[in-house]
């Protein structure tokens, strides 16, 4: 009998531990330094890179904005995947959350600066929520695949937008580039700290707060143990005494109001207008960002700076020829890696068991108990 | 040709990068497996074959060069990761889709601004050109048209009247009765995966070469996910993809329409009409199947991995 060496499943809902995920994120981002290396001819493309992101203040100022909305994208899609959902629309939420605050800042602009932010932000809130209610209550009631509506959904906001702003909130002398309102109050500015030379919004702040808040609820309050019923297999859920349908539709309900959270944030800290430029890319990072994450919603805030830098990174190389959508390639490469590791994670290299033997953990018979059973020569 | 005439024809041309993803993402269902990154294969594949045509300045060497490229695209980045790695199909077709949208997008970011060498005209068929409206509209269009009715009629053939499109069916109902039945299950995955893919290529070539005549990035805007729907919406019927393509090449040709006619809704509001109806449709059809029988037409082991000796 030969000894050989065997895959066998482990544990089929296993998601990949931390060393691995890791190591997913160095070979992922490898494989697309090589790629942007084949993609470009300028020299020093990685000299760029650097003095874009780590390599001066205001490669590290961008690091934090671009984190601010990106960290918020994560926490709706990791809400979602809470409840067992793909809320592939934070785009949409996000555009949709930011008209309806600048709806508010429109209407209501004489009020004082910090009243009218509490405002804006609820409606931010209000807007994304109501989003995500067409593809939550399809999805809860009639199964309808959630991938399809939310997707979308982010057209028709986008849509939406250019009707807006080049319609009843056309603005004179708009950002070259991009479609846009003109500005909401000033005082709703968001403070911006200064670190030495770096400069920090109070938007990131408050997503990281918002991430922290969303770990607490789910770890320390019912809503965890509701969500995680919500994800599992219906009877359980009706045994313990919890609607799944109803569980699914509040955290899509969630997810989306956060999504619209991040438009609210982005525009007060950083673009000041209901515009395009509110989102590149944003809710498809958010993806993977949540998909890196895993189980760990702290987790991510550092995932989220991760793509944030590869975003700045991107950004950098735009005159050295290239797409500002090659982050979405990225993105790809990062989460063919991400399921590649979880599925490795489900299995365990076993060595020297025979073909179709059973497993080592098994009980084994004593060895006089089966006559047929041959001793193998060693 | 009056002016409706010429819209309905737009529409027929509309459809037909839909009905070819559309083919190709049921070969993947009616195998049992659900590939939702339609659009990444469909933007490397526009992308691939304008590239070629504007280099070569023939315009049927991109068609040939994009379906191999496409071929040999969603091999690689679905069915090795779904097939042999086992990995989520779900979290391979966001890869797929987000690999294809950025790569697409750096390949052809020098020829946004570059036309095609030559358009491909329409090609009248003898005798049915001639009818009275239908003429215009369905029998003077460019022959990748044609093509994509004609596959879709022989893929409608074989599906369901052929014993390869029963052990196909049956590979997507219960793979592992297939496979006690002796069907290589997972070889003809993987050669379903490379044709399906070929045709979702082509779909991306036909929208960048024949309906748009350019390339920009992210040029295809959903219509991978609309095909998507139309598959559901066909009930996994090939015939009924046809029908479906035309409907959404309809709403797909609203905006540009009303904006050339001085309609006063403005165009981003008429453009919005190919979404929401998908998301309509969607829900109707799901509805409709789950009121009727308790469950979708769909196969029912889509989505799930086989694995030979697990079920």
């Amino acid at each position: 009998m030969t000894r050989r060496v065997s895959l066998r499943m482990h544990d089929p809902a296993a998601t990949a531990p931390l060393w691995m995920r890791i190591v997913t994120i160095a070979l992922g981002l490898a494989v697309s330094a090589i790629v942007v290396g084949l993609s470009s001819s300028s020299p020093g493309i990685y000299s760029s890179m650097w003095a874009a992101t780590f390599g001066s203040s205001l490669g590290l100022t961008q690091v934090g904005q671009l984190a601010t909305p990106l960290i918020l994208a994560g926490l709706a899609v990791a809400i979602g995947r809470r409840v067992g959902l793909w809320n592939v629309g934070v785009d949409g939420q996000l555009l949709m959350g930011a008209w309806a605050a600048t709806f508010v800042a429109f209407h209501a602009g004489g009020l004082p600066g910090p009243l009218l932010v509490v405002l804006m932000m609820f409606a931010g809130l209000l807007g994304g929520a109501v989003w995500a209610l067409l593809p939550a209550l399809t999805r809860a009631y009639l199964s309808v695949n959630e991938v399809i509506t939310t997707l979308m959904l982010n057209f028709v906001a986008a849509l939406w937008l250019s009707y807006w702003t080049t319609g009843p909130w056309a603005a004179n002398g708009a950002q070259l580039g991009s479609l846009s309102t003109r500005q909401v109050p000033a005082g709703t500015y968001l403070h911006q700290f200064s670190v030495g030379s770096v400069t920090i919004g109070l938007g990131l702040v408050i997503a990281v707060v918002a991430v922290v808040v969303a770990a607490i609820a789910l770890r320390w309050l019912r809503l965890g143990y509701y969500a995680t019923l919500a994800s599992g297999e219906e009877a359980t859920a009706r045994y313990a005494g919890v609607s799944q349908r109803g569980a699914q539709l509040w955290g899509f309900l969630v997810s989306g109001a956060i999504g619209g959270f991040a438009g609210v944030v982005v525009e007060l800290d950083q673009v000041h207008r209901y515009s395009s430029a509110l989102t590149s890319n944003t809710g498809y990072i958010g993806l993977i960002i949540a998909v890196l994450a895993a189980t760990s919603l702290l987790g991510l805030v550092p995932v989220g700076v991760l793509m944030a830098v590869v975003v700045a990174a991107g950004n950098g190389l735009r005159i050295a020829g290239i797409s500002s959508d090659l982050v979405l390639f990225v993105t790809g490469v990062l989460l063919l890696f991400a399921g590649a590791a979880d599925v490795a994670a489900r299995y365990r290299l076993r060595v020297g068991a025979p073909p179709g033997a059973a497993p080592v953990d098994a009980v084994e018979p004593p060895a006089t108990a089966s006559p047929v059973m041959e001793v193998p020569p060693s | 040709m009056n002016a409706t005439e010429a819209a309905l024809a737009l529409a027929v041309l509309s459809a037909a990068p839909l009905l070819y993803a559309a083919l190709g993402e049921l070969l993947h269902e009616k195998l049992g497996m659900f590939n939702a990154g339609i659009e990444g294969v469909m933007l490397m594949g526009g992308v691939i074959g304008y590239m070629v045509a504007v280099d070569s300045a023939n315009i049927l060497l991109g068609f040939a060069v994009a379906a191999i490229a496409a071929a040999a695209f969603n091999l690689l980045v679905y069915a090795f990761p779904v097939l042999v790695m086992r990995s989520s199909q779900i979290l391979v077709s966001f890869a797929l889709w987000f690999i294809g949208a950025g790569l697409s997008a750096q390949l052809g970011l020098n020829y946004v601004s570059r036309p095609l060498p030559e358009s491909i005209g329409n090609t009248s068929i003898p005798l049915l050109s001639r009818l009275p409206f239908l003429g215009n509209i369905f029998f003077r269009q460019p022959w990748p048209v044609y093509v994509a009715v004609a596959l879709t009629l022989v893929v409608a053939f074989v599906l369901k009247r052929t014993s390869h499109g029963l052990s196909m069916r049956a590979i997507g109902e219960d793979p592992a009765s297939a496979h006690a039945s002796g069907i290589p299950v997972r070889a003809w995955q993987t050669f379903y995966t490379g044709i399906g893919g070929a045709l979702m290529g082509i779909g991306g070539a036909t929208l960048t070469l024949v309906v748009t005549g350019t390339w920009t990035s992210q040029i295809t805007a959903g219509r991978g996910f609309v095909a998507f729907a139309l598959v559901i919406f066909a009930g996994w019927r090939a015939s009924g993809l046809i029908w479906g393509s035309f409907l959404f090449g309809l709403l797909l040709v609203l905006g540009p329409v009303g904006q050339a006619h001085g309609w006063s809704i403005p165009s981003s509001i008429l453009g919005m009409a190919p979404y929401i109806f998908t998301v309509a449709v969607l829900t109707f059809r799901t509805w409709l199947e789950l009121r009727r029988s308790g469950r979708t037409l769909a196969p029912a082991a889509l989505g799930l991995v086989f694995v030979r000796g697990q079920r």
